[in-house]
């Protein structure tokens, strides 16, 4: 905790920048209290005792994890180091369940139990569902295990809200929470998604305005608003629905990586290597990305790759496979074909899986 | 010693076992000892979710699902022979409620 100024105490949260250099965001004790009576008035109600299975050094696990319950005066148990463990619902108390992608793989075993659960509200944040998500909550539909999710970042805090269903028709929409403003992009042309926009439906950046925006450890105060890496088509006046990133970005164990990065350092070190990193879904970490490459035999392992981005992005995943194959794949105009690199690469039929070369 | 369980036998589990946490762990799998420990032979690349991770693979391989309640996951899955064994005692249950029903 930083003092900033008379009355004013920050604390320090960082994501990581364009090429792995961590950025600091300062954010308010009063930002902070502020976010975990929002989250506990909106999505959370009353319960007796909270489960952490987030790390109280990122945004979401802090506020969940400790100002919310320090706020309801409720005891917390922290897990966020052993994610097998499992959470003790046998006992009737209304418990909070704040889980990561991850979480859920484990929290499945818990179904055939649910007849004995308690009262359940488990919240999902820091990456996209996942299938084990989806099976537990088919399995314990009618019983008092309800699952909400948090669309937020490190530097606007929690932007939006919605419940999970185990069977949602489309793609279900986001509410903003309540002090929070869908904006225009200043960088995305005068009047593209503004409220002005007469169509009101079209594709734009999530660009939002709320209080609880962080400080930039370079700035004076707060930006006015700030766009994440989400594309969005708005619904109404205060819902939206989640399209996809704009960017390359993807985010593992809610650490950012930008896959552009990656094949930079990569090219940087190794101009002969031709690259690409492709994201790919994950039933543990929600995302994840994989890294192709094409070089001759023997000039550069999957060893040297690993150590590379290892040594390049401290502390971010290294990719959850590196594969040399014969050729990158790409269409007339350049760009990869990565259905027929995937193809090739997991050896399909007709694909050809003999340009591709597993490294020993 | 290769018992059978149902029409699988304990070698063509080890086999499966190894190729399924090859992708998550990589070819290193492949030239293991199976009383190996995991996490002492990978190091930080054999964490909580990478253990995981291998508990997805294994569970789309022999068509099981790992009960996190019932079994210690920490303890089955730190080598490959403990993998193997759990994997065998699951198609063994498979197979007995099969023939009960």
């Amino acid at each position: 905790m930083t003092p900033r100024g008379p009355g004013t105490r920050e604390e320090a949260f960082s994501t990581s920048g364009q090429s792995g250099e961590p950025i600091v965001w300062f954010r308010t004790e009063e930002q902070l209290r502020v976010e975990a009576d929002l989250l506990a008035r909106t999505l959370i109600g009353q319960v007796d005792r909270v489960v952490s299975y987030a790390p109280t050094t990122h945004l979401y696990g802090r506020l969940l994890g400790d100002v919310l319950p320090t706020s309801l005066r409720v005891p917390v148990q922290h897990v966020w180091d052993s994610p097998t463990t499992v959470p003790d619902l046998a006992s009737g108390d209304r418990v909070l369940l704040v889980c990561l992608p991850s979480t859920w793989l484990m929290l499945r075993s818990l179904a055939e139990r649910a007849a004995n659960l308690a009262t359940v509200t488990a919240v999902h944040s820091t990456g996209p569902t996942t299938p084990a998500m989806h099976q537990l909550l088919s399995r314990v539909e009618g019983s008092g295990f309800r699952a909400v999710e948090i669309l937020g970042s490190t530097e606007t805090g929690g932007v939006a809200h919605r419940t999970l269903l185990p069977r949602p028709q489309g793609r279900p929409l986001w509410t903003l929470f309540d002090d929070v403003d869908l904006v225009a992009d200043p960088e995305a042309g005068p009047d593209a998604g503004s409220p002005a926009d007469p169509t009101g439906a079209a594709e734009r950046p999530l660009c939002v305005r709320s209080p609880r925006i962080a400080r930039r450890a370079d700035m004076e105060r707060p930006p006015d608003r700030i766009t994440l890496d989400d594309l969005v088509r708005p619904v109404g006046e205060r819902r939206f629905e989640l399209l996809g990133r704009a960017t390359r970005m993807i985010k593992i164990n809610g650490r950012r990586v930008r896959l552009e990065d990656v094949e930079s350092a990569v090219r940087e070190r190794f101009p002969h290597v031709d690259l690409v990193c492709v994201p790919r879904q994950d039933e543990v970490r929600a995302e994840h990305y994989e890294l192709f490459y094409a070089a001759e035999a023997g000039t550069v392992t999957v060893q040297d790759i690993h150590a590379l981005v290892a040594a390049a992005f401290p502390g971010v995943p290294v990719p959850r496979r590196v594969q040399r194959v014969g050729t990158i794949p790409r269409s007339a105009t350049g760009k990869v074909r990565v259905d027929r690199l995937l193809a090739a690469a997991h050896g399909r039929s007709g694909s050809g899986a003999e340009a591709v070369g597993h490294v020993s | 010693m290769n018992q059978t369980t149902d029409t699988v036998t304990d070698t063509e589990i080890a086999d499966r076992v190894r190729s399924a946490l090859s992708k998550v762990l990589g070819e290193q799998v492949a030239a293991l000892d199976p009383e190996q420990n995991l996490a002492q032979t990978f190091g930080d690349r054999y964490d909580s979710l990478a253990a995981m991770e291998c508990v997805v693979q294994v569970e789309g391989e022999f068509g099981i699902e790992v009960d996190f309640v019932a079994h210690d996951v920490r303890h089955w899955f730190s080598s490959l022979a403990l993998i193997t064994a759990f994997v065998r005692d699951q198609l063994e249950d498979q197979a007995l409620l099969r023939g009960k029903g």
